[in-house]
């Protein structure tokens, strides 16, 4: 499996992995297999305030919440704050017909969730973590995805947006570490999307929340506590379908999402100090319908290609990117 | 007695009374210590004892733990299925090279060493 043995956590101490740093100067690291770099914040969305990732999460919820009276957070103990914090404070603040738990049934929470939309009220559906999203596949596959298609437009569920916690984690084993982006890159009708940090994170679940087809938004649970960036209070939108050049090169195009963007990023500052490798790192994003003109414009100027990700290799979504390109 | 889990904060859900009730009045454990205490099979010296005992058998047991080497990596890939497929047979062999030339960047100190040959 792709990046096999490289997620370690756990109580390592700090002079073990100052003793692996590969760059003088490079980034120390604590016990992760990267080190998280903040992007600059923005300007042009007014005050920002420190945030990291699962507080950039409540943000975004927040102002789903206060923008649009029809939407509504529900899933497994998000009533109380959610097992990782990301809606602390919204059932207090908008009630509790808004913001709600569900039963332990993921499989009812989609089917539920695209009901509320077919309402047209916007349904943001919380499953606990992407390893459990499986029994919801057939209401995802089967129903939220062909809604719009099997009634010719007449109805849909475009107001549904599901989130759940992505990638490893360190000490997630088989059931809190899972990527399972590639099961839904196979099925037209959703949009499926992946954050690397909390300022990406607020702006693309936005528009997600407000996107008109069913989205499904991973979130790097490894990031949550660990990503830490100037975040806009006020709601932003970041395009869907859009991939993100993080650095220009002339050598190699790397294409990453989510929690391995960072370790890319690192990547291609090892390559360019040891090998004098010029790399041109994208982040993908939106992995369904994915930015196919952004990375093959970037082959074609470099003229070759490197992609990485954390699920398994055999069938990951680096096989539908290198197919395509090729 | 504790919450369900460390996601879950049973005040939402049952009072601190019956929380304390069940620990201090109707505890199983407790009671059956009375039953014995009274049946004079067990006294405050042998709890003394049993409590000592069981600690440090559990710290005991910990530490050799703690000693223990990690799982070799080529374990990653055994058990996925009954018989290895030729496709993660190649993933495996590819780990190993890697480890070979990049195993400075990996704490493997921590880990069992990889066999010479791989089964």
């Amino acid at each position: 499996m792709a990046a096999a043995g490289r997620a370690l956590r756990g109580a390592l101490p700090a002079g073990l992995w100052g003793r692996l740093a590969p760059l003088p100067g490079a980034p120390r690291r604590a016990a992760a297999h990267f080190a998280f770099q903040p992007d600059p914040a923005p300007s042009e969305y007014g005050q920002t305030q420190k945030m990291n990732l699962f507080q950039s999460i409540t943000s975004a919820l927040d102002n789903a919440l206060a923008k649009d009276p029809t939407a509504v957070i529900f899933g497994e103990d998000v009533a109380f704050g959610g097992v990782f914090r990301c809606t602390v404070g919204l059932r207090d603040k908008y009630g509790k017909d808004r913001v709600f738990n569900t039963p332990l049934c993921e499989q009812g929470i989609v089917g539920f969730g695209i009901g509320i939309a077919v309402t047209g009220a916007t349904a943001i559906a919380e499953i606990q973590f992407a390893d459990y999203i499986f029994p919801a596949f057939d209401q995802i596959v089967n129903e939220a995805a062909k809604y719009r298609y099997r009634s010719g437009d007449l109805f849909n569920c475009g107001s549904l947006t599901i989130r759940a916690p992505w990638g490893c984690v360190g000490h997630g084993a088989l059931y809190h570490s899972q990527s399972p982006e590639a099961f839904f890159a196979h099925c037209p009708g959703i949009k499926v999307v992946i954050p690397r940090s909390p300022l990406q994170a607020k702006g693309l679940l936005l528009s997600c929340i407000e996107d008109k087809n069913p989205c499904i938004f991973f979130e790097p649970k490894i990031l949550y506590r660990a990503a830490v960036e100037q975040v806009p209070v006020e709601p932003y939108n970041i395009p869907l379908s859009q991939a993100e050049v993080l650095q220009t090169g002339s050598d190699v195009t790397m294409v990453a999402w989510g929690t391995q963007v960072h370790v890319i990023k690192e990547v291609a500052a090892m390559a360019q100090e040891k090998l004098g490798v010029s790399c041109e790192v994208i982040d993908l994003r939106t992995i369904l319908p994915w930015d196919t003109e952004t990375v093959c414009k970037s082959v074609a100027k470099t003229g070759r290609l490197l992609i990485s990700h954390e699920a398994p290799l055999t069938g990951g979504f680096a096989s539908e990117i290198s197919s395509t390109v090729q | 007695i504790g919450h369900h889990s460390t996601s879950d904060d049973s005040s939402a859900y049952r009072s601190v009374d019956e929380v304390n009730y069940w620990d201090k009045q109707d505890h199983p454990i407790s009671r059956l210590r009375h039953y014995m205490t009274r049946r004079r099979w067990w006294d405050e010296e042998q709890e003394k004892a049993w409590r000592k005992s069981s600690r440090k058998m559990v710290l005991e047991a910990f530490e050799q733990a703690e000693r223990e080497p990690k799982p070799p990596p080529h374990l990653l890939f055994s058990d996925v299925y009954l018989e290895m497929p030729p496709r993660l047979r190649r993933q495996r062999e590819e780990l190993r090279r890697h480890l070979e030339t990049y195993g400075e960047h990996y704490p493997l100190q921590h880990f069992q060493q990889e066999p010479q040959k791989l089964p």
